[in-house]
């Protein structure tokens, strides 16, 4: 059965867009796209101003840090020897794809439900800056949903941003755009 | 761009900096992207540049993938976010600037005296919710791929869909 009100507000959504996409040009667009330069290389003047950007990311990296089982503590968890800071990484990007078993989890001072004991290596970033581990489904905290996965981290989140949704509200202070 | 290996291998290329792939890829989806960001940040301009910052984004750091639906899936969310945004730092009630001045008897729907226009109903829903109405009725997609682009149940989406639909109707017929 055919719903009437549905398909002239289909009809009027699609007619509204079309008008937007009349001479669209999508190789103009993908033009644009590509002339935009990638970040410059910082100059010496401009070091003062970057290394306080990271000391500020690294102050703020405390906001996203999960309590452990006490909350009265930071979450850790131990892989391979080596001590992590477990933090919410609601808006993470990666794809099961971008991941390989890294290590077991050794300790867990954490009360996040986490999926087996095995830690992942995302691609392209350096795992002894920071790991991933799959979360229990529906996984949440006071904020709400944690989403897939929770990030093990040392240091801060400055070289980890491409991997965020960097519009997105979850998205630590230092990566959005 | 149907066969997965073919998406793939299309992201792979644009990783690798090969412009002819990023043209084919935002040929591909570039009109999907821009009728979700029309409807979330309701304003044709704001559309624009939220999808050519997607692009700009995807460009520079270009995500590895598996598949179409992957692909796809991560350029619609990057988008939307964006159009969200620019839906932020408009100015509050504007309204669609065609729709809001297309009264909604256009449709063919009865009820003159009681119709509000459409460009009105959808200014009082929230962004992620034109988002469902776009990828719905824009981009024709069914559930199972609603609820697997929002990491919810086909069901959920179906039922997310539903009462939607009957606000709208609700408040299109008003009295």
């Amino acid at each position: 059965m055919t719903d009437r009100f549905i398909d002239e507000l289909s009809g009027a959504l699609k007619a509204h867009a079309a008008n937007v996409l009349i001479g669209r040009d999508p190789a103009a667009v993908a033009r644009q796209a590509m002339m935009r330069r990638p970040p410059r290389r910082l100059s010496m003047s401009a070091f003062s101003a970057v290394a306080a950007a990271v000391l500020v990311a690294a102050v703020s990296f405390a906001a996203y840090q999960l309590s452990s089982g006490t909350g009265s503590e930071p979450a850790t968890m131990d892989v391979g020897g080596v001590t992590y800071g477990l933090v919410a990484a609601r808006s993470l990007l990666v794809s099961e794809d971008d991941l390989t078993p890294y290590g077991e989890i050794a300790g867990d001072a954490s009360d996040v439900p986490i999926v087996g004991r095995t830690a992942y290596a995302v691609r392209g970033v350096d795992p002894n800056h920071a790991l991933v581990v799959p979360l229990a489904a529906g996984a949440a905290d006071e904020v709400g949903s944690l989403g897939r996965y929770a990030l093990l981290i040392r240091g801060s989140f400055a070289d980890l941003c491409h991997l965020f949704d960097v519009s997105n509200d979850a998205t630590p202070t230092e990566c959005r755009s | 761009m149907t066969d997965p290996a073919t998406a793939r291998l299309l992201m792979e290329r644009v990783a690798a900096r090969d412009e002819a792939a990023f043209t084919r890829l935002v040929t591909a989806f570039d009109a999907d992207l821009l009728r979700v960001a029309l409807l979330v940040s309701e304003d044709a301009d704001a559309a624009r540049d939220a999808v050519q910052a997607t692009w700009e984004r995807a460009w520079a750091r270009p995500p590895v993938l598996r598949d179409q639906t992957a692909i796809r899936s991560w350029l619609l969310k990057v988008a939307a976010n964006e159009a969200r945004q620019a839906a932020r730092r408009r100015r509050r009630g504007r309204a669609l600037e065609h729709l809001s001045s297309r009264p909604i008897v256009e449709m063919g729907l009865e009820a003159k005296d009681r119709i509000v226009d459409l460009g009105s109903a959808l200014s009082r829903l929230t962004a992620s919710e034109r988002e469902l109405l776009a990828l719905r009725y824009m981009l024709d997609m069914t559930s199972d791929e609603i609820g697997g682009h929002l990491g919810i149940t086909a069901e959920g989406a179906r039922s997310r869909l539903h009462r939607l639909i009957n606000r709208l109707r609700e408040e299109m017929t008003n009295d």
